[in-house]
């Protein structure tokens, strides 16, 4: 039985633009289905067509099963703006009170809503007192209160740390298999869903290019990226590394494609661990694997980094910095030690709560330290030093990129180079989340800053504009500048690192260069890091 | 923000709440008496203390004294009545009473302004919103977004001022550049945030907002025990406008301080039942030990 059926369903925008074609959908009950693709593709068009109260205007042809609308929940990509009132109890009742129900009705689904999510211990909570990640758990919970029998979630943890995306995937699961509901999940950091996945769409200028199972999609994927000359790992291969490396060792060795490929790094392991064993008598082995770990060889320090004193070459040297935003609250960086070089792309990782914006802004100087130093290099120059905030949204204040561009003082070599020159007319909220990114980084650039502070660059993007903002970035570095990057990213870390810092609590707990960095650790790594270690 | 979110007293139905958040304030408003105004001054620094603790007390004082000093010399002043002239000028006469007066209405206005600052502790905004949520939906919903509002603006400000502002690494630039750097954040700011309103205009149509007649999540019942203390909260009160409406405890200062001699004792016991109305989140706690006793 089928909770939803599309048919030829296409959709234009007044403009006269197409973008969807023909769709055809047919949604079982109980289904898990991950839709990806390019951004820009037409998948939130699709997800908002499907959902009849926030349609969006334009020319619609085709048809669709008809369902109320309490029937299908809808999820946001943005956990803060898709809260509507102030408490959390208040939020999940919110959808509840507007069917009408009786108070006794409502009381008992907030309460069971809030048990199986386990929000009941922060139900009294204000909204703005909860993390993001609780943020997004309570707009699932919200939509799940009413019951739906189809779930669609528009890149619901694309905003979200790795911790905080875990654990929703992993409640989103939850819904999906206790409760029977349907999802349809869009998401452009597909590895951790494909093995729980019923069924993939891959959706390329608004019509499905592939419709199967995971294992095929990997299939397709390689085939695809194969047809495009374009290499099958790195941050735009839109597939595990697990599965990478087993395509690598089937190319290397040109063997038949009978086998099941491993899509997580349990699963990795097992069948590197398998060919190890074939390996040995056929002798090749040793050959083998160095190929394929050759290909996840992070950048190499090209220099020897410089003692703790000296400030030979120094860019910045943070001494013993501690900082805290009120007497009532504990120090937010505890005699924070950094050292940074010039001409390097230096990342800091670290949780949330860890202190990576706090410092950002003191380097900034936003904020100025309550004990401790930041000295200069050798000739006590102060360097011009740029901060490109987290939400790029807050630089903006003009009608088109142009006048933002303008305004900035950024010339025209400058724009170009960062792929502005097209979307000069549009307006600044209308690009999508890589393109902000980029025409905020044009911003700050324009001052040709000696020190770039960047603010998790890659919040919410995609693959392809990921690898587009860390290759404009390494083009900045090797042009003699430097770059200061916090994130969370690890898999953006370790493809353009040079040097890698751990902040934890208000501390830098090591640095080292990317390659050192990423061997040792066993958690705080990438998966290929994961798959490869010890093998 | 208040140190004791959990009394007893919290526990009545939101309708008493309302009525002595409400009640202390205007009670205070109709004394003449000096001694019921220096009760319920003394009662409303109590509560504050109860409610937000000693810091915020300090801070009420700190922010009312030049107040009630500036009211009580601005009536010295200018207002001329009374009987006992402290000294004169040529034109002028400086009289005890109207110093006296000028400094009750001070300490009037100092106690109402300490009763206000209790108001969001005694009755939560989810309990007014409960009191009023059935009768005006929509107005409430509105004072619940807006009230989310607030904190996510303020965020917003400080990451605007956060990404535009570089004035640590130039010279201070003239008046008229930066008051043109505050328009253009003014501008980013409300573009965002409309922006932003959008989404949760489609969030809120996504969950069916506006599809017809709205159900209510809050109850709250009206028991016995809400009874009993309805009917503590009317006496004490009650008493206290016998006595105000009857003329007890009437005192007058102009021409000079007149007050009824005999009626001592009904001053006495109308201050104790202000101060038990105006005390009784306190003694609630203090007495209320519930089913421990036998």
């Amino acid at each position: 039985m089928s909770v939803l059926d599309v048919k030829a369903l296409s959709f234009a925008y007044p403009n006269g633009k197409n973008i969807l074609h023909a769709i055809d959908l047919t949604i079982a009950e109980g289904e898990f289905i991950l839709l990806c693709g390019p951004s820009g593709c037409g998948k939130t068009t699709l997800l908002r067509c499907m959902k009849a109260q926030i349609a969006p205007v334009g020319t619609r042809k085709g048809s669709m099963s008809d369902l109320p609308a309490k029937e299908i929940g809808y999820v946001f990509q943005n956990p803060e703006n898709q809260i509507v009132t102030d408490t959390v109890r208040h939020e999940l009742a919110f959808g509840l009170e507007n069917m009408g129900l009786q108070t006794e009705t409502i009381r008992r689904r907030v309460a069971e809503t809030a048990l199986f999510f386990g929000i009941d211990e922060w139900i009294d909570a204000s909204v703005y007192e909860i993390s993001g990640g609780q943020k997004q758990l309570l707009n699932l919970a919200s939509v799940i209160a009413m019951r739906p029998k189809l779930l669609l979630l528009d890149e619901p943890v694309s905003q979200l740390d790795p911790l905080a995306r875990k654990n929703f995937l992993d409640v989103l699961l939850r819904v999906n298999r206790e409760l029977g509901i349907a999802v349809v999940l869009s998401e452009h950091h597909l590895e951790e869903m494909l093995p729980l996945a019923d069924r993939v769409l891959f959706m390329e200028a608004g019509a499905f290019h592939y419709e199967g199972d995971a294992q095929g999609y990997v299939r397709y994927m390689k085939r695809r990226r194969a047809e495009q000359k374009k290499k099958l790992y790195g941050l735009e291969s839109g597939i595990s590394a697990a599965a990478e490396i087993a395509c690598f060792w089937e190319q290397e060795r040109k063997e038949a494609k009978v086998e099941k490929l491993p899509l997580t790094v349990r699963e990795g392991r097992q069948y590197l661990g398998k060919k190890k064993e074939e390996g040995k008598e056929t002798g090749q082995w040793d050959q083998q694997i160095e190929k394929i770990k050759e290909r996840y060889r992070k950048k190499e320090s090209v220099k020897e980094r410089g003692t703790k004193g000296s400030r030979k070459n120094v860019c910045l040297l943070i001494d013993h910095i501690w900082f805290q935003y009120q007497k009532q609250t504990p120090f937010v960086l505890k005699g924070l030690e950094l050292r940074i070089e010039r001409g390097e792309f230096h990342v800091i990782l670290g949780g949330n709560g860890s202190g990576k914006t706090t410092l950002l802004s003191i380097l900034g100087k936003r904020l100025y330290a309550n004990r401790g130093k930041i000295r200069l290099g050798e000739d006590r120059k102060l360097p011009r030093i740029a901060l490109l905030p987290q939400n790029p949204k807050a630089m903006f204040s003009r009608d088109t990129v142009e006048e933002e561009l303008q305004e900035a003082g950024c010339t025209e070599k400058l724009a170009e180079s960062l792929g502005l020159l097209q979307l000069l007319s549009q307006h600044p909220y209308d690009l999508s989340g890589g393109e902000q990114q980029r025409l905020g980084l044009a911003m700050v650039l324009a001052k040709e800053p000696d020190l770039l502070l960047l603010d998790e660059p890659t919040k919410g993007l995609d693959g392809v504009a990921k690898k587009r903002i860390g290759d404009d970035l390494e083009t900045y570095v090797r042009q003699g500048h430097t770059v200061l990057c916090v994130t969370h990213d690890v898999d953006f870390a370790a493809a353009y690192a040079d040097v890698c810092s751990l902040l934890f609590e208000g501390e830098i707990l090591s640095t080292e260069s990317a390659q050192t960095f990423f061997e040792d650790n066993a958690f705080y790594t990438t998966d290929a890091d994961r798959i490869l270690r010890g093998i | 923000m208040h140190i004791r979110p959990y009394t007893l007293f919290s526990t009545l139905h939101p309708v008493i709440l309302l009525g002595y958040a409400l009640g202390a304030p205007i009670l205070t408003m109709c004394m003449g008496n000096p001694w019921c105004l220096l009760v319920s001054f003394g009662c409303a620094l109590v509560m504050e203390w109860f409610y937000l603790g000693e810091q915020f007390v300090w801070q009420g004082i700190r922010g009312t004294w030049l107040l009630f000093l500036l009211i009580m010399i601005l009536n010295f002043m200018t207002n001329h009545r009374g009987m006992i002239i402290l000294f004169q000028t040529r034109t002028r006469r400086y009289t005890l009473e109207s110093l006296c007066y000028g400094a009750a209405n001070g300490l009037l206005l100092c106690a109402v302004i300490f009763w206000f600052r209790c108001f969001s502790a005694v009755l939560s905004n989810q309990k007014f919103l409960y009191l009023f949520g059935r009768r005006f939906q929509t107005a409430a919903l509105l004072l619940s977004m807006i009230l989310k509002l607030f904190p996510e603006t303020q965020y917003k400000i400080t990451q605007i001022r956060m990404a535009q502002d570089d004035s640590a690494f130039q010279e201070k630039e003239a008046l008229k550049v930066r008051l043109k750097k505050g328009m253009r954040q003014i501008s980013c700011l409300l573009e965002w945030s409309m922006e932003d309103s959008i989404e949760t205009a489609d969030s809120m149509k996504a969950r069916g907002y506006g599809a017809g007649r709205r159900g209510q999540y809050e109850r709250y019942h009206f028991t016995s025990y809400d009874l009993g203390a309805l009917a503590v909260m009317l006496c004490l009160s009650g008493t206290v406008i016998m006595g105000m409406v009857l003329g007890k405890i009437t005192f007058s200062y102009y021409p000079t301080f007149t007050w009824n001699k005999e009626m001592l004792v009904w001053n006495v016991l109308i201050c104790f039942c202000e101060a038990g109305f105006l005390l009784m989140p306190c003694w609630m706690e203090v007495i209320g030990a519930g089913g421990r006793r036998r």
